[in-house]
């Protein structure tokens, strides 16, 4: 796991739609989505099972969770939406 | 869909005589005999003429006559001899399956021939070292493979389901701490200050707290080594009373698995008492997994595919190696899906 720096609010690009989804400092990726009714697979929603995995298009991740090796969390290529955030004011999502 | 580059535990050494022995791994059916010279071969358990399984057929020597009309074959599985004629068809030929048999077990190389290597068979001297004593076990498992990896990677069901001998409700107590090196998801928890299990007190002769500790290894996608003990409050492990277990797990269909099986200690190991009381005891201990994973995988043929598990903290090391697998598992198809491209050209 990364080092925890203090929750930022960020905006999510859906790449299929183009429509923008703010996530807000104390709300997941998962939970702002689900509000916005886009409805990833998931499961533990505590970045352990991968089933929520999704691949990031552009952005930079912060990467929070258990599961990706750091190679993986390194190369950023996807991301978990359940714990993870993002390091660039935007994050464009294969959704 | 099974990982077929690697190596699978087929049977114990003293399984595989000079008479044909039947077995299935991965969905490929096999025959396994062992020639004059002692040399164990496997080859594909169908003869090539019209089907007929060789292991129902005979050896000599080096090789393994059909049973129905006396086609034969070498360890290589090259025909060597059609009884109703004087010529052998081009066709007629067995797949033959690369061979090593170590420590008491045998394996065999499902995969592609030219990547077998020899040396990505693990470390099982502990079936086979005077310094430790050893217990072995097999049984036919009544789930697919992987849940048998889930079982292993996560002991907290010792609490549950192996009340009597090893559980303890302090172990889901104790968190653990999961690694990963290449292909090997490592979870491994220490829980100081405990009881013995009561499969072992008796045993080690012992009473009183200690720390005891396990971790499992997964060498995915086929074997696991459990480093498990007890030792001082305090103390290193290497001091301890310990335990490996060896486990080699083989797919057989996508709902049925062989647990090959042992447990080696390197206390008491003169005991013969102790040997038989732990015989018995990790008997129970199996079938009680046998039957936890039978109902498992029964409960998970309704399930519809898309409902997943929901993980917990103490299945990290599960989550691990399941993508493990699925990566071993998905170079493996794109190999094989180029191969074809490659072919059709
Ligand atoms: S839902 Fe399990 S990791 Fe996100
Ligand atoms: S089927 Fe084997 S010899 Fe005819
Ligand atoms: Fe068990």
């Amino acid at each position: 796991m990364s080092e925890l720096n203090p929750p930022k609010s960020f905006i999510v690009k859906i790449a299929s739609t183009g429509q923008e989804v703010v996530v807000e400092e104390s709300r997941t990726i998962l939970d702002s989505l689900e509000r916005a009714d886009i409805y990833p697979d998931n499961s533990c929603r505590d970045g352990i099972c991968g089933t929520c995995e999704t691949r990031v298009i552009a952005g930079t991740p912060d990467h929070r969770d258990m599961l990706l090796s750091d190679e993986e969390q390194a190369a950023g290529k996807t991301i978990l939406l359940c714990v993870s955030r993002s390091h660039s004011p935007v994050l464009e999502l294969d959704l | 869909m099974y990982v077929l580059n690697t190596w699978y535990v087929t049977a114990w050494s003293h399984e595989v005589t000079t008479t044909p022995v039947k077995r299935m791994v991965c969905e490929i059916p096999l025959v396994l005999y062992r020639n004059v010279s002692g040399q164990v071969r496997i080859l594909e358990d169908r003869c090539p003429h019209r089907g007929y399984p060789l292991s129902a057929g005979v050896t000599h020597d080096d090789t393994i006559e059909c049973g129905y009309h006396g086609f034969t074959f070498d360890g290589a599985g090259t025909c060597t001899r059609v009884p109703a004629q004087s010529t052998i068809p081009e066709r007629a030929v067995v797949r033959s399956f690369p061979v090593v048999e170590k420590d008491g077990w045998i394996w065999v190389w499902t995969g592609d021939k030219s990547l077998a290597d020899e040396s990505q068979i693990p470390d099982t001297h502990y079936m086979n070292d005077p310094a430790w004593a050893a217990n072995t076990h097999s049984y036919l498992f009544e789930c697919r493979a992987d849940l048998i990896h889930d079982n292993l990677l996560d002991l907290t069901h010792e609490s549950f389901i192996h009340t009597s001998t090893v559980g303890d409700d302090y172990i889901y107590k104790h968190g653990i701490t999961v690694e990963v090196e290449g292909t090997v998801v490592s979870a491994d928890r220490l829980m100081p200050n405990v009881a013995p299990p009561p499969l072992y007190a008796k045993t080690m002769g012992l009473d009183g707290l200690f720390d005891r500790f396990h971790c499992t290894e997964f060498h995915v996608p086929n074997y696991h080594i459990l480093h498990s003990g007890i030792t001082g409050a305090g103390r290193p492990r290497e001091e301890g009373y310990l335990i490996k277990v060896l486990n080699g797990i083989t797919p057989i269909t996508a709902n049925t698995s062989w647990y090959y099986y042992c447990f080696a200690r390197n206390f008491a190991i003169d005991d013969v008492q102790a040997t038989a009381d732990l015989q018995e005891g990790l008997a129970t201990v199996l079938d009680e997994d046998a039957d936890a994973l039978r109902l498992q995988e029964i409960g998970l043929s309704t399930r519809p595919s898309n409902v997943h598990d929901v993980l917990i903290a103490q299945d990290a090391g599960v989550a691990k190696a399941r993508r493990i697998m699925k990566q071993l598992l998905d170079a493996e198809a794109q190999f094989r899906d180029a191969a074809v491209t490659a072919t059709s050209h």
